[in-house]
């Protein structure tokens, strides 16, 4: 160890290695954008009907004549499907947001809003405003307009999500075990006021649940997509500051703390974010559950899992892979739609399957 | 540097250092020992800025409750009994965490100063490799080396001299890791800086450091340079065995022989 020379030598030998690797990984985060752009506008011109967003960008910059369903397709392609592909790449940029803040806060890579109760929280927000939204909680509703539901499932997510954080972190570590039976009992609790609520709701209140917790993109419309993207902006925004502290959190409380990192502020920031885009998410989409997991996790296996990459990357690839599910959802068994979780959840089960596999040893609680 | 006055910390409500007096210099290795759960480990997490306490303690004449977690990240590092990490980071990842917390921030020349970070513990091959998979004394190796990122010079620039808290540095090291890495600790003091370091080796202490803080039951028993500290009837009391305390022939230096339980 005192040869410094002579080793210094060895590491400089290495560096160009280095050098080219780190080079390759800056080109991801652009080449991710870019893939994600592309499925946006895969998705914005696939659908049941034959639109064709070609068209209409031709016809709108006066270089195309107008078709005989022009107008038509002009509403299908403005009014419903382009918020819709918009909503769904927001949805999945927040919801694998979540999951990577979750996981860097919980240090644990099985973290995700839908499997701790996080997301079951926030619907049970959800569902209050959707039951007593006309009665009891009328005057709060009509005064929050498209904000009420957001907001409700934003506040459900931060009461749950801060009280797994109670109750699952003793000193600093988290126990996979208690994380997830937590979970579990959250997940309990919420169902059985959400089942109360259902109880108690009326016919047409009882249509409205029914068709939000099949967990659908499909009703979406540009305001909505509006007070959506108001309340998960702040989390999106505010996560790339998070990434130097949730890297020294990987190493435990005490030597974040040791690295200058205020603790305290960067728990309550990352609970409030996870919440803000996990309850956003819930209330316009239900249950769209493992983007959380998925995407986090392959970009963790391409990028390694230091939080400046891994946070941007991941809302990319969840938005790209909510887009395609989404898009997928809706022409695999067209004129007809899947409900999209079932899409997510078909994909996601094997792939947590497979990472639990692949941690078997460590996961051993 | 360092003035510890009538220092009491409760840990869930029960005492576990009570009253301790003390003074640390720069300059110097202190080590602090004693059996277990006497409050060593405590002291030291103390120092580093973790616990509450009641008492007067200041560092750099300032009370350590007015220091914030990022001025006091530029003037102390710590290195913790153990350390896993919650992802597979590599190895350079790992060491430039303390690189970005640290006076340096972020440079150009980060990679060249994490190699010499790895190569002064002695893991130069090591930068690439995932952390999670090294072994117990590597990943106290690698942490070593990212605490001397954080804190790369024993004297900061303004003069301020910077303080090194180890806990127990080399208990799970083998014989040659444990001697460079008390040469490496034993280095930072000489060159100016205050190095505090929990030990359970009496002998390593003996070789290397100044001074001696010898703690019972969450009190101070004995302190001051080792060599006065470390006698049969003071280590006695302490550990509550019978020992014996000769010296190395040639260069003076003590070291115990355990004798028997009580």
């Amino acid at each position: 160890m005192t040869a410094m020379d002579g080793d210094l030598n060895v590491g400089e030998a290495r560096r160009p290695a280095e050098g080219d690797w780190r080079g390759a990984k800056r080109f991801v985060l652009p080449a991710l954008a870019v893939f994600a752009v592309a499925t946006v506008l895969y998705g914005a011109t696939v659908g049941a009907s034959d639109a064709s967003l070609l068209e209409l960008i031709k016809v709108l910059i006066g270089i195309g004549e107008p078709s005989a369903t022009f107008a038509q397709d002009r509403i299908i392609l403005l009014e419903l499907r382009l918020p819709r592909v918009l909503m769904g790449f927001l949805v999945g940029v927040s919801l694998a947001v979540s999951g990577a803040v979750m996981q860097g806060l919980f240090r644990n890579p099985l973290a995700d809003p839908g499997l701790t109760g996080v997301s079951a929280g926030a619907s049970l927000g959800a569902v209050l405003v959707i039951i007593l939204g006309d009665t009891m909680l009328g005057p709060v509703t009509r005064a929050m307009g498209p904000f009420a539901l957001p907001l409700a499932a934003f506040g459900g997510g931060l009461a749950s999500t801060w009280l797994l954080y109670r109750i699952a972190t003793q000193g600093g570590r988290t126990s996979v075990a208690m994380l997830l039976l937590s979970g579990i009992a959250l997940a309990a609790l919420t169902g059985a006021a959400t089942g109360f609520l259902i109880f108690f709701a009326d016919d047409r209140e009882l249509r409205d649940l029914t068709f939000w917790g099949m967990g659908s993109l499909a009703a979406t419309s540009w305001p909505k997509l509006g007070a959506a993207f108001l309340v998960t902006m702040p989390a999106l925004l505010v996560a790339p500051f998070l990434a130097r502290g949730l890297n020294a959190l990987a190493l435990g409380e005490a030597a974040a703390f040791h690295m200058g990192i205020r603790l305290q502020q960067l728990k309550t920031v990352a609970i409030a974010s996870v919440a803000a885009a996990t309850g956003a998410s819930v209330a316009l989409s239900g249950g769209i559950g493992f983007v959380g997991i998925v995407a986090p996790h392959l970009v963790r296996l391409a990028l390694g899992p230091d939080h400046r990459r891994l946070l941007p990357a991941s809302g990319l690839v969840g938005g790209a892979l909510l887009v395609l599910a989404d898009s997928a959802a809706r022409t695999v068994v067209a004129p007809a739609e899947l409900p999209i979780g079932i899409l997510t959840a078909a994909a996601g089960g094997p792939f947590f399957f497979w990472i639990l596999l692949k941690n078997r040893a460590r996961l051993a609680v | 540097m360092i003035h510890a006055r009538d220092l009491t910390v409760c840990l869930s409500g029960r005492p576990v250092l009570k009253g301790l007096s003390i003074g640390i210099e720069a300059g110097r290795l202190t080590a602090i020992a004693g059996p277990n759960g006497s409050g060593k480990s405590t002291l030291l997490r103390t120092l580093a800025g973790e616990l509450r306490y009641d008492g007067e303690l200041s560092i750099w004449g300032t009370s350590l409750r007015n220091q914030s977690p990022a001025v006091l990240a530029l003037r102390r590092g710590v290195l913790p009994q153990s350390s896993e990490s919650a992802f597979p980071f590599t190895v350079a990842e790992i060491v430039g965490f303390g690189l970005e917390a640290g006076a340096r921030g972020r440079r150009e020349d980060a990679g060249l100063h994490v190699a010499r970070a790895l190569d002064r513990v002695g893991l130069s091959g090591f930068a690439h490799r995932n952390y999670q998979e090294l072994s117990g004394g590597e990943q106290q190796r690698a942490q070593l080396a990212r605490v001397l990122c954080q804190i790369p010079e024993p004297v900061a620039a303004d003069g301020t001299p910077r303080l090194l808290l180890l806990d127990e540095p080399v208990a799970s090291l083998d014989i040659r890791h444990q001697l460079e890495i008390m040469a490496l600790a034993r280095d930072f003091a000489s060159k100016g800086g205050a190095v505090v370091a929990v030990m359970h080796d009496l002998n390593l202490t003996a070789l290397f450091a100044d001074d001696l803080l010898l703690m019972r039951d969450g009190r101070l028993v004995a302190t001051g340079p080792v060599r006065e500290v470390m006698t049969d009837p003071v280590l006695e009391k302490v550990y509550g065995c019978r020992l014996r305390v000769n010296a190395v022939p040639e260069r003076g230096v003590p070291f115990v022989l355990a004798q028997s339980v009580a």
